[in-house]
């Protein structure tokens, strides 16, 4: 196609240029300033076509379409020689040099050529092309000084950033995301990934991070695996056809860790520069792995893994640490010793993940309740202990109740709600303490007296204390040994019909008769047996043999009932079905004359639990008691709650039945009505007058138990006990009494 | 991407024009009569903003084989061979060009949303060329007028052409409201009516091919430079507020920047030329901008650049007019042509006047001797020599043949 003559004024002049110069110089990059430069020359010279070579190399070229720039117009050309170009053309050339002294060897070093259809170039116009490609050159150089300070300054403020995450002990996924992230923002963006060994199978390379490398090959891994090998810490153009990858070791405690890799941007005169850089990055994540190692070294050695809080061997030793402080500068240190309240119960019903879960929790809330001078640890199992420095008694109180307080909150623990509580015991150090360990002993003390004398408490050690301990611990070895040396017996008190003061059942109740201290009460031996697992087999020993005496006095009495208390440790232990399932079978007692009695307290503190666990006894065709009614905090409508048949009101509230006592009369029959209507048995416990057996009746309590019936009596008295009983049916029950406790 | 047969033989081109009141009969009668009962591989609509664009294409699409390429826009005025006393607006008008025959292959595409990034959507917009294959080719462009940076668009689509392909065009009006234009893109099945879009069609032939330009305007008064712009707003020209300098230059009061359409009748015929090596490229002063003393143009005007006002006068601005569509004649190299389209600028309708628009036609009619159709346009493109393509207050015209 022919076109038009050209016009051949030009209104050359310095403008020409600045408009050229304002274009050019918008550009950050060097890519963009070239191209810029070339459309305006292009555009300026209304010239077809143009090449901008840098270093030898092609780097911009415009009007040659689809087709690869030709050769011949690549050549060294004159000034207006003539070019015949495919599909284009024959063209005139004028060239432009950007290397002048200013910008030899800089990488700025080039020639800007264009090609025009059919009209030469002027020497005006030549000289104005020189103008504009020298100008290019200075622009070119001008950016490489920028963005190698740009860049220098960027890696500066990326490493201190890295340098800060890192001494911060930021997460090192966190710390090895951000050093990628940093390498692929200097790197120009290219693809970058950082790969590491496989402590599991070191010869495996795993990617860490992939976010900043779209595409990731084999090729990208076969590389990381020559720079493993040593191949080459930095690039290796031989295993690359097209572009090439850089690769950066990682290394820790002197060996191959790892490597990170990047696919470059731009030209090869910079890959040595992104080699560097890439390097600079290694080596972050060299120092992150390094550090992360050795911090966790001694995190594991001194660290709770589960809560992160220190261990009892790291409290011990900074609670000495304090101590020592202490007694110099005669001030105060106050050790809080915290034990969970019924932390077992979840673990054992939840599983211990959740178990895990609830103990970081409550390592959190403990340590929202201190100082950040304070030290928190976890001791072990459900124990937890506080070190408050500069803080005397009373102050160590509330820090206590503060964390009471915050224990009693429910617990959202993997979707669910989960109520514990903390008793804590509180010990100030003191000339008598020899060491950290005997003050934290103190600590623990307290702590049990917090735990006996009901959940939720705080209390502070008195030397009294001590003794008790020491009691209590002779108490328990004995309790330990008694399982085996027939010490321990049951004992059975008769229930009887209120109406026809018939004998309806029998209550088991544990003895132990101590060779020391005589009859040791089961107010006294239950808590101490409770503490530990001991409860579960002296429990399952008075299940198995007041099963064997039922089985016996059937033979005698078909029908007679069985009540059998059970711990509420009992009750949490999943086995404990088995067990009475298994007991009942042994002795062929049909299920439904056995009862079971729990106390309120249970429901009170995991209604679900409760609920689950009593449905799976009531699976076995049992029947459920609750012992003591009245003396806990459920209320009345909680009963119909639980698969309950039996409510034992408790004796406190029979003591006190008289005809005048129109108070106590109400409060037993609002109790004794409820149960009625909820079709759920009464039973009276410690009936000791007729005049309480008379209101009883009247308020239509079922069943009663106590002194003015019988006593307690071993089991061999049983027997007696009831021939006598039917033998004077109809005489008045005080009559009737076998006093042999 | 739509399109047709390889080139083979003979080429045909064929125009219809209707002012009808309806629009879908207007552009059923205008198709069917370029078409004049032959198998089109290309219609090319342009009407007035009067008509509903939608109804009018359902009425060409009517008279049209279902897999013609049909594109088009709207405009502000239309040029046909077909009628001697054809003037531009202001009644409702269509003009359809048609072309088809073995010697022609078309192959056409869209690029949605061209203002996000116009160079990457000059790129696409090319990507139409890849498969063509004739011995001579064109590409046609079809722009959303209010398109500011169209040269980047021309540059992106020459960075992926090159020197090799000729690329020719003209930008979609309004007449004057500058609020909507509308680009045409489909097949004699249906046509969208889009905006904000480039429309493209690849076009070989057998045949030689020719491009013209002229534009009739001359420098007045002395040299100014730019020393104040972004895009197409002029801050400062010689270091002092535009508006005023601007003012000056034409002997204009103050008190014209106060109304905007006596400001934009003025302006023009005034508008700026900016020095360019092949002569000058003209932007047309469509609005000012009095407390940033600022003129804007519908184009770029880069800051460093030497300007001059320009003037004309009605004959020099037809004589302009031939000679654009001489200059594309003689790229035939002596072939017969078979028709053309033409993209005459819309401001020259502003400066001819609407009673001149009949003699440009006629002086048009009379001196080519062959079917042509065509719109006043917001924009022309042509690019032959050189790599720049796009043009204002100028005619641009492809010649077929």
């Amino acid at each position: 196609m022919n076109g038009p003559a050209s016009p051949t004024s030009y209104h050359w002049s310095v403008h020409q240029l600045t408009e050229y110069l304002v274009q050019v110089s918008e550009p950050r990059e060097q890519f963009a300033a070239i191209d810029a430069a070339l459309e305006h020359a292009i555009e300026t010279f209304d010239a077809e076509l143009g090449v901008v070579m840098l270093d030898n190399e092609l780097r911009a070229s415009l009007g040659f379409g689809r087709q690869e720039v030709p050769q011949c117009f690549l050549g060294p050309l004159r000034d207006n020689e003539p070019v015949e170009v495919p599909d284009i053309g024959r063209v005139f050339v004028a060239r432009g040099d950007l290397d002048k002294a200013a910008t030899r060897g800089t990488g700025c070093d080039g020639y800007m050529l264009l090609g025009r259809l059919g009209r030469e170039f002027s020497a005006e116009e030549s000289q104005l092309l020189q103008g504009m490609a020298l100008t290019l050159g200075l622009v070119l150089h001008n950016l490489s000084i920028l963005q190698a300070e740009r860049t220098r300054h960027r890696l500066v403020e990326t490493l201190l950033d890295i340098q800060k995450a890192i001494s911060a002990r930021r997460p090192l996924n966190e710390v090895l995301d951000a050093i990628t992230e940093g390498a692929w923002e200097l790197l120009g963006r290219g693809p970058v990934a950082l790969l590491l060994v496989d402590p599991a199978s070191p010869e495996l390379l795993r990617p860490h991070s992939l976010d900043r490398y779209p595409g990731f090959d084999d090729e990208a891994v076969a590389l990381a695996r020559g720079a493993l090998a040593g191949e080459g810490a930095n690039w290796e153009p031989s295993a690359l056809r097209s572009r090439p990858l850089l690769a950066a070791q990682v290394v820790v405690s002197g060996e191959a860790a790892g490597c990170l890799i990047a696919r470059p941007q731009g030209h090869a005169p910079g890959y040595r520069d992104q080699a560097e850089l890439l390097n600079a990055f290694a080596q972050q994540v060299s120092l992150a792995l390094n550090d992360a190692r050795s911090v966790d070294a001694v995190r594991k050695a001194s660290r709770d893994h589960i809560t992160g809080l220190p261990n009892r061997a790291h409290f011990l030793q900074k609670l000495e640490q304090e101590r020592l402080t202490s007694v110099e500068g005669n001030t105060d240190l106050t050790v809080l010793f915290i034990d969970l309240d019924r932390f077992k119960a979840v673990n054992d019903t939840l599983g211990h993940q959740v178990g895990d879960e609830l103990l970081a929790e409550v390592s959190r809330r403990i340590t929202t309740c201190i100082r950040p001078t304070d030290t928190a640890a976890r001791l072990g199992g459900d124990e937890f202990a506080v070190a408050l420095a500069h803080t005397d008694l009373e102050s160590g109180r509330g820090v206590a109740h503060r964390i009471v307080r915050a224990l009693a909150n429910p617990f959202a623990v993997s979707g669910r709600e989960v109520l514990i509580g903390a008793s804590v015991g509180i010990a100030a150090s003191a000339e008598r303490h020899s060491d950290a360990s005997a003050l934290l002993g103190d600590a623990d003390i307290a702590m049990y007296r917090a735990k006996r004398s009901g959940r939720g408490r705080c209390v502070v050690f008195e030397p009294y204390m001590q003794e008790e301990v020491a009691d209590r611990l002779d108490l328990f070895t004995d309790l330990q040994r008694l399982a085996t040396n027939g010490q321990l017996w049951l004992a059975y008190q008769p229930i009887l019909s209120l109406a026809s003061l018939g004998v309806e059942g029998v209550e088991a109740l544990m003895r132990w008769s101590h060779p020391v201290r005589g009859l040791v009460p089961p107010s006294v031996f239950i808590p101490v047996a409770e503490e530990t697992d001991l409860i579960l087999e002296l429990g399952a020993q008075a299940i198995e043999r007041a099963l064997a005496d039922m089985a016996s006095w059937h033979r005698h009495a078909t029908g007679l009932r069985l009540n059998l208390n059970v711990s509420a440790r009992q009750v949490v232990d999943q086995s404990l079905p088995e067990i009475v399932g298994a007991a009942l079978a042994a002795n062929h007692v049909p299920p439904e004359l056995l009862t079971i009695e729990i106390t309120e307290s249970l429901l009170i503190e995991d209604p679900e639990l409760a609920r689950a666990r009593l449905t799976r006894l009531k699976d076995i065709g049992v029947r459920l008691s609750i012992d003591d009614f009245g003396t806990g905090y459920s209320s009345l409508s909680y009963l119909r709650q639980y698969p309950v048949d039996q409510v034992k009101v408790d004796r406190s509230f029979i003591a006190e039945l008289r005809d005048n006592a129109t108070n106590d009369i109400a409060l037993a029959r609002s109790i004794i009505e409820l149960c009625q209507r909820l079709r759920i048995e009464t039973v009276a416990e410690g009936i000791e007058t007729d005049e309480q057996l008379r209101l009883l009746k009247e308020l239509g309590c079922d069943l009663g138990q106590g002194y003015l019936f019988a006593y307690p009596m071993p089991a061999h008295d049983w027997l007696t006990w009831q021939g006598a009983v039917s033998s004077r049916r109809g005489l008045s029950p005080p009559n009737l009494v076998s006093a042999s406790s | 991407m739509r399109g047709s047969t390889e080139p083979t033989g003979d080429r045909w081109f064929g125009v219809g024009s209707s002012t009808g009141p309806r629009a879908g009969q207007a552009g059923a009668d205008a198709a069917r009569a370029a078409q004049a009962g032959r198998r089109a591989n290309l219609v090319v609509v342009f009407c007035s903003t009067l008509y509903d664009a939608a109804e009018l294409l359902e009425g060409v699409c009517s008279v049209t084989p279902d897999d013609a390429v049909v594109v088009g826009s709207t405009s502000m005025g239309e040029l046909v061979s077909d009628k001697h006393d054809w003037a531009a607006g202001p009644q409702p008008s269509v003009v359809v060009a048609a072309l088809g025959g073995p010697g022609f292959a078309v192959r056409s595409t869209f690029v949605p949303r061209a203002s996000a990034d116009h160079r990457q959507a000059g790129i696409e917009a090319a990507s139409v060329m890849d498969q063509v294959n004739a011995p001579n080719k064109v590409m046609l462009m079809i722009l959303d007028g209010l398109l500011r940076e169209r040269h980047k668009l021309v540059r992106g689509a020459y960075s992926v052409l090159g020197a090799s392909v000729p690329i020719v065009g003209g930008c979609a009006a309004d007449n004057l409201t500058y609020t909507l234009t509308q680009q045409f893109y489909g097949t004699g099945q249906a046509v969208d009516v889009l905006s904000d879009s480039v429309v493209a069609v690849g076009l070989g032939s057998s045949g030689p091919l020719g491009v013209g330009l002229g534009h009739g305007w001359h420098k007045h008064g002395q040299p100014m430079v730019v020393t104040g712009s972004n895009e197409g707003e002029v801050f400062l020209i010689d270091n002092q507020p535009a508006l005023d300098v601007y003012l000056r230059c034409i002997g204009a009061d103050k008190s014209l920047a106060e109304d905007a359409y006596k400001f934009r009748e003025v302006a023009f015929n005034h508008p700026l030329g900016l020095s360019r090596g092949d002569g000058e490229d003209l932007r047309v002063i469509h609005s000012a901008n009095p407390e940033r003393g600022s003129v804007s143009c519908l184009a770029d005007v880069p800051q460093g650049a030497l300007v001059w006002t320009m003037r004309t006068n009605e004959r020099s601005l037809i004589e302009a007019a031939v000679s654009s569509c001489q200059m594309a004649l003689d790229g035939l190299g002596g072939a017969e042509p078979v028709g053309l389209l033409i993209f005459d600028c819309g401001a020259r309708v502003v400066r001819l006047g609407r009673g001149n628009v009949s003699a440009e036609q006629g002086a048009i009619r009379s001196a080519v001797g062959a079917p042509f159709a065509g719109f006043y346009t917001y924009g022309e493109i042509a690019r032959t020599r050189g790599s720049r393509g796009t043009h204002h207050l100028t005619v641009a015209s492809l010649a077929l043949a």
